[in-house]
Protein backbone atom coordinates (compact mmCIF):
# COMPACT_ATOMS: atom_id res chain seq x y z
CA UNK A 1 0.00 0.00 0.00
CA UNK A 2 2.31 2.31 1.44
CA UNK A 3 4.93 1.05 -1.50
CA UNK A 4 2.52 2.09 -4.12
CA UNK A 5 1.90 5.77 -2.83
CA UNK A 6 5.46 5.77 -3.12
CA UNK A 7 5.47 5.13 -6.45
CA UNK A 8 2.65 6.98 -7.14
CA UNK A 9 4.73 9.86 -5.76
CA UNK A 10 7.45 9.32 -7.48
CA UNK A 11 5.28 8.86 -10.63
CA UNK A 12 4.05 12.42 -9.71
CA UNK A 13 6.99 13.91 -9.40
CA UNK A 14 8.31 12.41 -12.58
CA UNK A 15 5.45 13.60 -14.50
CA UNK A 16 5.86 17.47 -12.62
CA UNK A 17 9.52 17.19 -13.38
CA UNK A 18 8.54 16.17 -17.04
CA UNK A 19 6.00 19.09 -16.79
CA UNK A 20 8.49 21.86 -16.01
CA UNK A 21 10.49 20.32 -18.67
CA UNK A 22 7.69 20.83 -20.97
CA UNK A 23 6.51 24.10 -19.91
CA UNK A 24 10.03 25.09 -20.28
CA UNK A 25 10.49 24.08 -23.58
CA UNK A 26 7.26 26.39 -25.07
CA UNK A 27 8.61 30.09 -26.23
CA UNK A 28 6.53 32.19 -23.79
CA UNK A 29 7.65 33.12 -20.50
CA UNK A 30 5.09 31.45 -18.24
CA UNK A 31 4.84 32.43 -14.04
CA UNK A 32 2.47 31.45 -11.70
CA UNK A 33 1.78 34.00 -8.77
CA UNK A 34 0.08 33.81 -5.46
CA UNK A 35 -2.67 36.22 -4.34
CA UNK A 36 0.09 38.54 -3.30
CA UNK A 37 1.41 39.12 -6.69
CA UNK A 38 4.60 36.92 -5.87
CA UNK A 39 6.10 34.45 -7.66
CA UNK A 40 5.49 30.70 -6.73
CA UNK A 41 6.76 29.01 -10.12
CA UNK A 42 8.39 30.12 -13.41
CA UNK A 43 9.37 28.47 -16.50
CA UNK A 44 13.01 28.88 -18.63
CA UNK A 45 11.97 31.49 -21.33
CA UNK A 46 10.74 33.50 -18.03
CA UNK A 47 14.26 33.30 -16.65
CA UNK A 48 15.75 34.30 -19.79
CA UNK A 49 13.49 37.13 -20.06
CA UNK A 50 14.52 38.70 -16.34
CA UNK A 51 17.55 37.31 -16.54
CA UNK A 52 18.23 37.39 -12.78
CA UNK A 53 19.06 34.34 -10.38
CA UNK A 54 16.45 32.00 -9.62
CA UNK A 55 16.97 33.58 -5.31
CA UNK A 56 16.12 36.62 -6.84
CA UNK A 57 12.80 35.51 -8.87
CA UNK A 58 11.18 33.04 -6.52
CA UNK A 59 8.49 34.73 -4.53
CA UNK A 60 9.24 38.09 -5.83
CA UNK A 61 6.69 40.54 -6.74
CA UNK A 62 6.44 40.32 -10.57
CA UNK A 63 5.65 43.46 -10.81
CA UNK A 64 8.86 44.25 -9.62
CA UNK A 65 10.28 41.58 -11.86
CA UNK A 66 8.49 43.08 -15.10
CA UNK A 67 8.90 46.99 -15.35
CA UNK A 68 6.45 48.19 -17.95
CA UNK A 69 5.66 50.89 -20.06
CA UNK A 70 3.29 52.81 -22.93
CA UNK A 71 4.60 55.20 -25.55
CA UNK A 72 8.02 55.77 -24.42
CA UNK A 73 7.06 56.07 -20.45
CA UNK A 74 6.35 53.57 -17.16
CA UNK A 75 3.41 52.15 -16.86
CA UNK A 76 1.15 53.73 -14.35
CA UNK A 77 1.19 50.83 -11.41
CA UNK A 78 -2.85 50.65 -11.34
CA UNK A 79 -2.25 50.19 -15.38
CA UNK A 80 0.02 46.83 -14.77
CA UNK A 81 -1.36 44.18 -16.34
CA UNK A 82 -0.61 41.94 -13.34
CA UNK A 83 -2.04 44.30 -10.90
CA UNK A 84 -5.42 44.35 -13.05
CA UNK A 85 -5.22 40.76 -12.96
CA UNK A 86 -4.70 40.94 -9.04
CA UNK A 87 -7.39 43.66 -8.58
CA UNK A 88 -10.39 40.99 -10.24
CA UNK A 89 -10.48 41.72 -13.61
CA UNK A 90 -10.42 37.47 -14.85
CA UNK A 91 -8.60 38.30 -18.28
CA UNK A 92 -6.12 41.30 -18.74
CA UNK A 93 -3.87 41.06 -21.87
CA UNK A 94 -2.08 43.83 -23.44
CA UNK A 95 0.95 44.80 -25.62
CA UNK A 96 3.59 46.50 -23.55
CA UNK A 97 6.95 48.19 -24.15
CA UNK A 98 9.77 46.14 -21.43
CA UNK A 99 11.71 48.40 -19.43
CA UNK A 100 14.04 45.50 -17.95
CA UNK A 101 16.39 44.86 -20.97
CA UNK A 102 18.98 46.10 -22.44
CA UNK A 103 17.37 46.03 -25.49
CA UNK A 104 13.77 47.80 -26.15
CA UNK A 105 11.57 44.55 -26.60
CA UNK A 106 7.48 44.67 -26.83
CA UNK A 107 5.99 42.20 -25.17
CA UNK A 108 2.58 40.74 -25.14
CA UNK A 109 1.10 39.83 -21.38
CA UNK A 110 -1.34 37.54 -20.40
CA UNK A 111 -2.58 37.53 -16.97
CA UNK A 112 -5.41 34.79 -16.22
CA UNK A 113 -7.18 34.02 -12.30
CA UNK A 114 -6.99 30.44 -11.36
CA UNK A 115 -8.72 29.73 -8.78
CA UNK A 116 -7.27 26.67 -6.74
CA UNK A 117 -9.77 26.70 -3.31
CA UNK A 118 -11.93 29.16 -2.44
CA UNK A 119 -9.52 30.71 -0.49
CA UNK A 120 -6.75 30.58 -2.82
CA UNK A 121 -6.77 32.35 -5.89
CA UNK A 122 -3.35 32.61 -7.78
CA UNK A 123 -2.91 34.35 -11.40
CA UNK A 124 -0.98 32.79 -14.12
CA UNK A 125 0.79 35.20 -16.38
CA UNK A 126 1.91 34.32 -20.23
CA UNK A 127 4.72 36.50 -21.54
CA UNK A 128 5.29 36.53 -25.47
CA UNK A 129 7.80 38.79 -26.78
CA UNK A 130 6.59 40.20 -29.68
CA UNK A 131 9.47 42.38 -30.68
CA UNK A 132 9.85 41.10 -33.86
CA UNK A 133 6.56 40.81 -35.18
CA UNK A 134 6.07 43.99 -33.85
CA UNK A 135 9.01 45.51 -36.19
CA UNK A 136 7.69 43.48 -38.83
CA UNK A 137 3.73 44.94 -38.64
CA UNK A 138 5.41 48.17 -38.31
CA UNK A 139 7.63 47.86 -41.49
CA UNK A 140 4.37 46.40 -43.04
CA UNK A 141 2.58 49.66 -41.91
CA UNK A 142 5.34 51.84 -43.71
CA UNK A 143 5.15 49.71 -46.64
CA UNK A 144 1.91 50.20 -47.04
CA UNK A 145 1.93 53.75 -46.22
CA UNK A 146 4.72 54.36 -49.01
CA UNK A 147 2.72 52.34 -50.98
CA UNK A 148 -0.08 54.53 -50.57
CA UNK A 149 1.93 57.43 -50.64
CA UNK A 150 3.35 57.10 -54.42
CA UNK A 151 0.15 56.02 -55.47
CA UNK A 152 -1.53 59.09 -54.06
CA UNK A 153 1.58 60.52 -56.19
CA UNK A 154 1.05 58.93 -59.17
CA UNK A 155 -2.99 59.31 -58.75
CA UNK A 156 -1.48 62.92 -58.79
CA UNK A 157 0.44 62.65 -61.98
CA UNK A 158 -1.87 61.42 -64.00
CA UNK A 159 -4.49 63.69 -63.43
CA UNK A 160 -1.99 66.27 -64.10
CA UNK A 161 -1.39 64.48 -67.25
CA UNK A 162 -4.97 64.42 -67.86
CA UNK A 163 -5.25 67.98 -67.74
CA UNK A 164 -1.75 68.21 -69.89
CA UNK A 165 -3.57 66.02 -72.60
CA UNK A 166 -6.60 68.35 -72.12
CA UNK A 167 -4.84 71.87 -72.58
CA UNK A 168 -2.62 69.73 -76.13
CA UNK A 169 -5.85 68.80 -77.13
CA UNK A 170 -7.63 71.93 -77.24
CA UNK A 171 -4.69 73.95 -78.59
CA UNK A 172 -4.41 70.81 -81.44
CA UNK A 173 -7.99 71.67 -82.21
CA UNK A 174 -7.54 75.16 -82.19
CA UNK A 175 -3.93 74.85 -84.47
CA UNK A 176 -6.05 72.25 -86.89
CA UNK A 177 -8.65 75.03 -87.10
CA UNK A 178 -6.37 77.53 -87.75
CA UNK A 179 -4.85 75.77 -90.45
CA UNK A 180 -8.17 74.77 -91.81
CA UNK A 181 -8.84 78.05 -92.24
CA UNK A 182 -5.52 79.14 -93.53
CA UNK A 183 -6.12 76.14 -96.19
CA UNK A 184 -9.94 77.61 -96.67
CA UNK A 185 -8.50 81.24 -97.39
CA UNK A 186 -5.97 79.71 -99.81
CA UNK A 187 -8.51 78.12 -101.91
CA UNK A 188 -10.93 80.94 -101.81
CA UNK A 189 -8.14 83.43 -102.97
CA UNK A 190 -7.37 81.35 -105.57
CA UNK A 191 -10.65 80.67 -106.46
CA UNK A 192 -11.37 84.33 -106.31
CA UNK A 193 -9.00 85.65 -108.66
CA UNK A 194 -10.04 82.75 -111.48
CA UNK A 195 -13.56 84.11 -110.69
CA UNK A 196 -13.31 87.73 -110.96
CA UNK A 197 -12.05 87.68 -114.69
CA UNK A 198 -14.69 85.61 -116.33
CA UNK A 199 -17.26 88.52 -113.96
CA UNK A 200 -15.41 91.04 -115.66
CA UNK A 201 -16.19 89.95 -119.17
CA UNK A 202 -19.73 88.89 -118.31
CA UNK A 203 -20.12 92.32 -116.95
CA UNK A 204 -18.36 94.34 -119.76
CA UNK A 205 -20.68 91.81 -121.95
CA UNK A 206 -23.56 92.80 -120.40
CA UNK A 207 -22.18 96.60 -120.89
CA UNK A 208 -22.01 96.06 -124.52
CA UNK A 209 -25.57 94.58 -124.97
CA UNK A 210 -26.93 97.85 -122.91
CA UNK A 211 -26.04 99.77 -125.55
CA UNK A 212 -27.71 97.89 -128.52
CA UNK A 213 -31.27 97.77 -126.83
CA UNK A 214 -33.05 100.22 -126.77
CA UNK A 215 -36.03 101.76 -124.44
CA UNK A 216 -38.34 99.62 -126.91
CA UNK A 217 -37.34 96.48 -125.52
CA UNK A 218 -37.64 96.52 -122.00
CA UNK A 219 -37.66 92.57 -121.36
CA UNK A 220 -33.94 92.24 -122.54
CA UNK A 221 -33.21 95.48 -120.30
CA UNK A 222 -34.94 94.09 -117.47
CA UNK A 223 -32.76 90.65 -118.19
CA UNK A 224 -29.47 92.60 -118.36
CA UNK A 225 -29.97 94.49 -115.52
CA UNK A 226 -30.82 90.85 -113.24
CA UNK A 227 -27.15 89.56 -115.22
CA UNK A 228 -25.44 92.89 -113.94
CA UNK A 229 -27.17 91.74 -110.51
CA UNK A 230 -26.22 88.54 -110.33
CA UNK A 231 -22.55 89.85 -111.43
CA UNK A 232 -22.42 92.01 -108.60
CA UNK A 233 -23.78 89.56 -106.08
CA UNK A 234 -21.36 87.03 -107.23
CA UNK A 235 -18.98 89.75 -106.99
CA UNK A 236 -19.46 90.46 -103.06
CA UNK A 237 -19.20 86.65 -102.71
CA UNK A 238 -15.86 86.49 -103.70
CA UNK A 239 -15.10 89.84 -101.76
CA UNK A 240 -15.89 88.77 -98.94
CA UNK A 241 -13.82 85.54 -99.28
CA UNK A 242 -10.85 87.66 -100.39
CA UNK A 243 -11.72 89.19 -97.23
CA UNK A 244 -11.91 86.19 -95.24
CA UNK A 245 -8.52 84.96 -96.85
CA UNK A 246 -6.63 88.01 -96.94
CA UNK A 247 -5.85 88.69 -93.75
CA UNK A 248 -6.01 92.44 -92.39
CA UNK A 249 -3.18 93.47 -90.37
CA UNK A 250 -4.62 94.59 -87.25
CA UNK A 251 -4.47 98.79 -86.22
CA UNK A 252 -4.83 98.45 -82.56
CA UNK A 253 -5.28 101.40 -80.28
CA UNK A 254 -7.48 102.04 -77.04
CA UNK A 255 -11.58 101.89 -77.45
CA UNK A 256 -14.43 101.96 -74.97
CA UNK A 257 -15.99 98.53 -75.72
CA UNK A 258 -19.40 100.00 -75.49
CA UNK A 259 -19.01 103.06 -77.78
CA UNK A 260 -17.87 100.52 -80.48
CA UNK A 261 -21.27 97.94 -79.88
CA UNK A 262 -23.19 101.22 -80.17
CA UNK A 263 -21.62 102.68 -83.51
CA UNK A 264 -22.13 99.15 -84.78
CA UNK A 265 -25.78 99.42 -84.08
CA UNK A 266 -25.77 103.05 -85.19
CA UNK A 267 -25.08 101.19 -88.34
CA UNK A 268 -27.96 98.60 -88.51
CA UNK A 269 -30.32 99.72 -85.70
CA UNK A 270 -32.87 101.22 -88.26
CA UNK A 271 -33.66 97.93 -89.39
CA UNK A 272 -34.00 96.93 -85.74
CA UNK A 273 -37.03 99.57 -85.19
CA UNK A 274 -38.59 98.66 -88.88
CA UNK A 275 -38.95 94.78 -87.70
CA UNK A 276 -40.36 95.71 -84.33
CA UNK A 277 -37.36 94.39 -82.22
CA UNK A 278 -36.63 96.88 -79.28
CA UNK A 279 -33.02 97.17 -78.17
CA UNK A 280 -31.85 97.55 -74.60
CA UNK A 281 -28.97 98.54 -73.58
CA UNK A 282 -26.81 97.00 -70.20
CA UNK A 283 -23.41 98.34 -70.86
CA UNK A 284 -21.16 98.52 -67.36
CA UNK A 285 -19.81 102.22 -66.73
CA UNK A 286 -16.07 102.49 -66.46
CA UNK A 287 -15.34 99.51 -68.04
CA UNK A 288 -11.18 99.86 -68.33
CA UNK A 289 -10.40 100.01 -72.69
CA UNK A 290 -9.66 97.13 -75.04
CA UNK A 291 -6.97 97.72 -77.69
CA UNK A 292 -8.54 96.74 -80.61
CA UNK A 293 -8.68 97.62 -84.19
CA UNK A 294 -12.18 99.25 -83.73
CA UNK A 295 -13.08 98.51 -87.49
CA UNK A 296 -12.53 95.66 -87.96
CA UNK A 297 -14.33 94.55 -84.96
CA UNK A 298 -17.63 96.89 -85.43
CA UNK A 299 -17.59 94.19 -88.66
CA UNK A 300 -17.40 91.40 -85.73
CA UNK A 301 -20.41 93.41 -83.94
CA UNK A 302 -22.50 94.27 -87.05
CA UNK A 303 -22.34 90.90 -88.40
CA UNK A 304 -23.75 89.23 -84.60
CA UNK A 305 -26.20 91.90 -85.02
CA UNK A 306 -27.27 91.29 -88.10
CA UNK A 307 -27.77 87.58 -87.44
CA UNK A 308 -29.83 88.50 -84.05
CA UNK A 309 -32.16 90.62 -87.01
CA UNK A 310 -32.63 88.06 -89.22
CA UNK A 311 -33.19 85.22 -86.33
CA UNK A 312 -36.29 87.75 -85.26
CA UNK A 313 -38.54 88.15 -88.55
CA UNK A 314 -41.47 88.47 -86.21
CA UNK A 315 -40.10 91.00 -84.00
CA UNK A 316 -38.47 90.68 -80.43
CA UNK A 317 -35.91 91.85 -77.91
CA UNK A 318 -32.38 92.50 -78.58
CA UNK A 319 -30.01 92.97 -75.07
CA UNK A 320 -26.18 94.15 -75.76
CA UNK A 321 -24.48 93.65 -72.55
CA UNK A 322 -20.77 94.48 -71.23
CA UNK A 323 -19.31 94.03 -68.57
CA UNK A 324 -15.64 93.25 -66.29
CA UNK A 325 -14.92 89.25 -66.00
CA UNK A 326 -12.70 87.27 -64.63
CA UNK A 327 -11.27 84.61 -67.53
CA UNK A 328 -12.50 81.99 -65.37
CA UNK A 329 -15.94 82.97 -65.05
CA UNK A 330 -16.39 82.98 -69.04
CA UNK A 331 -17.87 80.33 -70.95
CA UNK A 332 -16.02 77.45 -70.46
CA UNK A 333 -14.29 77.64 -74.35
CA UNK A 334 -13.55 81.15 -73.95
CA UNK A 335 -12.20 80.37 -70.32
CA UNK A 336 -9.72 77.73 -71.52
CA UNK A 337 -8.71 80.06 -74.03
CA UNK A 338 -8.38 82.99 -72.23
CA UNK A 339 -6.38 81.21 -69.44
CA UNK A 340 -3.94 79.41 -71.58
CA UNK A 341 -3.46 82.76 -73.66
CA UNK A 342 -3.80 85.37 -71.72
CA UNK A 343 -1.44 87.26 -69.33
CA UNK A 344 -2.17 86.51 -65.61
CA UNK A 345 -3.75 89.11 -64.37
CA UNK A 346 -5.43 90.26 -67.69
CA UNK A 347 -9.35 90.48 -67.07
CA UNK A 348 -12.12 90.01 -69.43
CA UNK A 349 -14.29 92.50 -71.43
CA UNK A 350 -17.44 90.40 -71.69
CA UNK A 351 -19.71 91.32 -74.43
CA UNK A 352 -23.40 89.73 -74.77
CA UNK A 353 -25.57 90.07 -77.91
CA UNK A 354 -28.50 88.35 -77.18
CA UNK A 355 -32.20 87.99 -79.52
CA UNK A 356 -35.39 86.58 -78.49
CA UNK A 357 -35.21 84.90 -82.13
CA UNK A 358 -35.63 81.35 -83.67
CA UNK A 359 -32.41 80.11 -81.95
CA UNK A 360 -30.02 77.75 -83.57
CA UNK A 361 -30.81 73.66 -83.25
CA UNK A 362 -28.52 72.14 -81.26
CA UNK A 363 -26.69 70.21 -83.95
CA UNK A 364 -26.02 73.22 -85.97
CA UNK A 365 -24.24 74.40 -83.29
CA UNK A 366 -20.91 73.70 -83.06
CA UNK A 367 -20.78 74.17 -87.31
CA UNK A 368 -21.80 78.10 -86.46
CA UNK A 369 -18.15 78.60 -87.43
CA UNK A 370 -17.18 77.05 -89.96
CA UNK A 371 -16.60 78.55 -93.48
CA UNK A 372 -19.56 78.66 -95.70
CA UNK A 373 -22.06 77.30 -93.15
CA UNK A 374 -25.51 78.80 -93.23
CA UNK A 375 -28.70 77.91 -92.79
CA UNK A 376 -30.47 81.66 -94.68
CA UNK A 377 -32.21 81.23 -98.13
CA UNK A 378 -29.66 81.07 -101.37
CA UNK A 379 -27.98 84.82 -101.51
CA UNK A 380 -28.64 85.79 -98.31
CA UNK A 381 -25.69 84.70 -96.75
CA UNK A 382 -22.36 83.03 -98.19
CA UNK A 383 -22.12 81.83 -94.51
CA UNK A 384 -18.81 83.74 -93.73
CA UNK A 385 -20.15 85.90 -91.17
CA UNK A 386 -19.01 84.22 -88.51
CA UNK A 387 -16.45 82.93 -89.60
CA UNK A 388 -14.28 85.97 -90.43
CA UNK A 389 -15.78 87.39 -87.13
CA UNK A 390 -14.42 84.53 -85.12
CA UNK A 391 -11.13 84.84 -86.91
CA UNK A 392 -11.10 88.73 -86.22
CA UNK A 393 -12.30 87.97 -82.55
CA UNK A 394 -9.16 85.46 -82.00
CA UNK A 395 -6.25 88.11 -83.79
CA UNK A 396 -7.48 90.16 -80.89
CA UNK A 397 -6.55 87.11 -78.47
CA UNK A 398 -10.56 87.38 -77.64
CA UNK A 399 -12.88 84.57 -77.99
CA UNK A 400 -16.54 84.39 -79.57
CA UNK A 401 -18.90 81.77 -78.35
CA UNK A 402 -23.04 80.65 -78.70
CA UNK A 403 -25.47 79.32 -76.62
CA UNK A 404 -28.93 78.69 -78.21
CA UNK A 405 -32.01 77.69 -77.39
CA UNK A 406 -34.07 76.52 -80.39
CA UNK A 407 -37.53 78.49 -80.20
CA UNK A 408 -36.24 80.53 -77.29
CA UNK A 409 -33.34 82.97 -78.66
CA UNK A 410 -29.25 82.81 -78.74
CA UNK A 411 -26.94 84.53 -77.06
CA UNK A 412 -23.80 85.58 -78.78
CA UNK A 413 -20.24 86.33 -75.97
CA UNK A 414 -17.35 87.72 -77.05
CA UNK A 415 -14.84 88.17 -74.42
CA UNK A 416 -12.12 89.93 -75.30
CA UNK A 417 -8.70 90.69 -72.82
CA UNK A 418 -8.10 93.85 -71.18
CA UNK A 419 -5.14 94.87 -71.00
CA UNK A 420 -3.09 96.32 -68.03
CA UNK A 421 -1.96 100.15 -67.91
CA UNK A 422 1.88 99.67 -67.97
CA UNK A 423 1.90 96.05 -69.32
CA UNK A 424 1.45 96.60 -73.20
CA UNK B 1 -12.51 115.51 -132.59
CA UNK B 2 -10.02 113.10 -132.63
CA UNK B 3 -9.95 109.82 -131.50
CA UNK B 4 -8.11 109.31 -128.13
CA UNK B 5 -5.82 106.80 -128.57
CA UNK B 6 -5.51 103.79 -125.39
CA UNK B 7 -3.44 100.80 -125.54
CA UNK B 8 -5.28 98.11 -123.26
CA UNK B 9 -3.10 95.24 -122.02
CA UNK B 10 -4.57 91.92 -120.32
CA UNK B 11 -4.08 88.27 -120.23
CA UNK B 12 -7.61 87.76 -120.45
CA UNK B 13 -8.11 88.25 -124.18
CA UNK B 14 -12.23 87.71 -124.19
CA UNK B 15 -12.00 90.57 -121.75
CA UNK B 16 -9.77 92.57 -123.97
CA UNK B 17 -11.61 92.12 -126.64
CA UNK B 18 -15.26 93.16 -125.08
CA UNK B 19 -13.94 96.21 -123.34
CA UNK B 20 -12.25 97.27 -126.56
CA UNK B 21 -16.01 97.12 -128.91
CA UNK B 22 -17.09 98.82 -125.73
CA UNK B 23 -14.75 101.89 -125.61
CA UNK B 24 -14.86 102.32 -129.15
CA UNK B 25 -18.55 102.27 -129.33
CA UNK B 26 -18.23 105.70 -127.87
CA UNK B 27 -16.59 106.83 -130.61
CA UNK B 28 -14.55 108.56 -128.61
CA UNK B 29 -11.84 106.16 -128.49
CA UNK B 30 -9.51 103.74 -130.78
CA UNK B 31 -7.87 100.94 -128.95
CA UNK B 32 -5.36 98.37 -129.04
CA UNK B 33 -5.02 95.71 -127.18
CA UNK B 34 -1.80 93.35 -126.24
CA UNK B 35 -2.05 90.18 -124.21
CA UNK B 36 0.97 90.34 -122.01
CA UNK B 37 3.29 93.30 -120.51
CA UNK B 38 5.90 92.74 -122.94
CA UNK B 39 3.77 92.48 -126.16
CA UNK B 40 2.32 96.15 -124.57
CA UNK B 41 5.61 97.52 -124.16
CA UNK B 42 6.46 96.60 -127.48
CA UNK B 43 3.19 98.49 -128.74
CA UNK B 44 4.17 101.44 -126.87
CA UNK B 45 7.75 101.88 -128.19
CA UNK B 46 6.51 101.82 -131.94
CA UNK B 47 3.01 103.79 -131.20
CA UNK B 48 2.13 106.77 -129.37
CA UNK B 49 -0.89 106.38 -127.00
CA UNK B 50 -2.68 109.15 -124.61
CA UNK B 51 -3.37 106.58 -122.23
CA UNK B 52 -2.65 103.01 -121.41
CA UNK B 53 -4.59 100.59 -119.16
CA UNK B 54 -2.79 97.34 -117.74
CA UNK B 55 -4.02 94.84 -115.71
CA UNK B 56 -2.39 94.53 -112.39
CA UNK B 57 -1.98 90.46 -112.22
CA UNK B 58 -0.72 89.05 -114.94
CA UNK B 59 2.23 86.13 -115.59
CA UNK B 60 5.63 87.17 -116.32
CA UNK B 61 5.93 91.10 -116.07
CA UNK B 62 2.88 92.26 -113.63
CA UNK B 63 0.89 95.91 -113.99
CA UNK B 64 4.01 97.28 -111.41
CA UNK B 65 6.39 96.51 -113.78
CA UNK B 66 4.83 97.79 -117.03
CA UNK B 67 3.85 101.08 -115.57
CA UNK B 68 7.58 101.39 -114.82
CA UNK B 69 8.55 101.10 -117.72
CA UNK B 70 5.86 103.09 -119.62
CA UNK B 71 6.72 106.06 -117.15
CA UNK B 72 10.32 105.70 -117.71
CA UNK B 73 9.38 105.57 -121.56
CA UNK B 74 6.97 108.70 -121.66
CA UNK B 75 6.53 110.21 -118.13
CA UNK B 76 3.46 112.13 -119.39
CA UNK B 77 1.51 109.71 -120.52
CA UNK B 78 -1.28 108.22 -117.70
CA UNK B 79 -1.34 105.27 -116.86
CA UNK B 80 -4.04 103.28 -115.55
CA UNK B 81 -3.76 99.74 -113.16
CA UNK B 82 -6.68 97.85 -112.68
CA UNK B 83 -6.79 94.56 -110.17
CA UNK B 84 -8.54 92.27 -108.07
CA UNK B 85 -6.46 93.38 -105.35
CA UNK B 86 -6.27 96.99 -106.03
CA UNK B 87 -6.73 97.69 -102.14
CA UNK B 88 -4.31 95.10 -100.82
CA UNK B 89 -1.31 96.92 -99.51
CA UNK B 90 0.71 93.40 -99.98
CA UNK B 91 0.69 93.18 -103.54
CA UNK B 92 0.34 96.83 -105.30
CA UNK B 93 3.30 99.01 -103.31
CA UNK B 94 2.74 102.63 -102.32
CA UNK B 95 4.85 103.59 -105.16
CA UNK B 96 2.89 102.14 -107.70
CA UNK B 97 0.19 103.37 -106.15
CA UNK B 98 1.49 106.83 -106.44
CA UNK B 99 3.18 106.30 -109.69
CA UNK B 100 -0.73 105.21 -111.85
CA UNK B 101 -2.64 107.85 -112.94
CA UNK B 102 -5.79 105.90 -111.53
CA UNK B 103 -6.69 102.56 -109.89
CA UNK B 104 -9.70 100.51 -111.02
CA UNK B 105 -11.05 97.45 -109.16
CA UNK B 106 -12.13 94.23 -111.16
CA UNK B 107 -14.62 93.45 -111.97
CA UNK B 108 -14.98 97.12 -114.39
CA UNK B 109 -17.86 98.73 -114.79
CA UNK B 110 -18.22 100.79 -118.50
CA UNK B 111 -19.37 103.55 -116.60
CA UNK B 112 -17.30 103.95 -113.86
CA UNK B 113 -14.28 102.61 -116.37
CA UNK B 114 -14.93 106.25 -118.91
CA UNK B 115 -14.75 107.68 -115.60
CA UNK B 116 -11.34 106.60 -114.96
CA UNK B 117 -9.95 107.51 -118.23
CA UNK B 118 -11.65 110.78 -118.45
CA UNK B 119 -9.76 111.45 -115.09
CA UNK B 120 -6.84 110.16 -115.84
CA UNK B 121 -6.76 112.08 -119.49
CA UNK B 122 -7.58 115.47 -117.73
CA UNK B 123 -4.89 115.09 -114.97
CA UNK B 124 -2.12 114.07 -117.50
CA UNK B 125 -3.10 117.07 -119.52
CA UNK B 126 -2.41 118.89 -116.41
CA UNK B 127 0.53 117.51 -115.90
Amino acid sequence: MGGTTVSRADDLRTKLGKLEVALSAIVDALVWIDGDGRVQWYNAPFRRLVNRPDAAVLDARLVDLLPLGEGGRPLPPQAHPVNLALSGQPNAIGSYEYRGGDQPAVLEVFAARVQFSRQELNTVVAIRDITERRRAEEKEQRLAAEAAASAAAARKRAAELDTAYKELKSTQAMLVHAEKMAAIGQLASGVAHEVKNPLGIILQGVNYLEGRVGPKDPEEVEVLQMIKEAVMRSDKIVRDLLNFSRQRPLEPKPCDIAQVIRDSLGLVGKQFALHNISVQEEFTDGLPPVVIDENQMKQVFINVLLNALQAMPQGGELTLRTAAAAPESLPVELARRALAMWRPGEGAARCEVTDTGVGIPAEQLPKAFDPFFTTKPAGQGTGLGLAISRSIVEKHRGGITIASQEGRGTTVTIALPIVQEGAR
Amino acid sequence: MTKRRILLIDDERDLCLVMKLNLERTGAYEVTVAYSGPEGLERARVAEFDLVITDFNMPGMNGGDVLHALKAMRPQAPVVLCSVYHDDANSITEGVRREADGLINKPIDHAKLLRTIEQALANGAEG
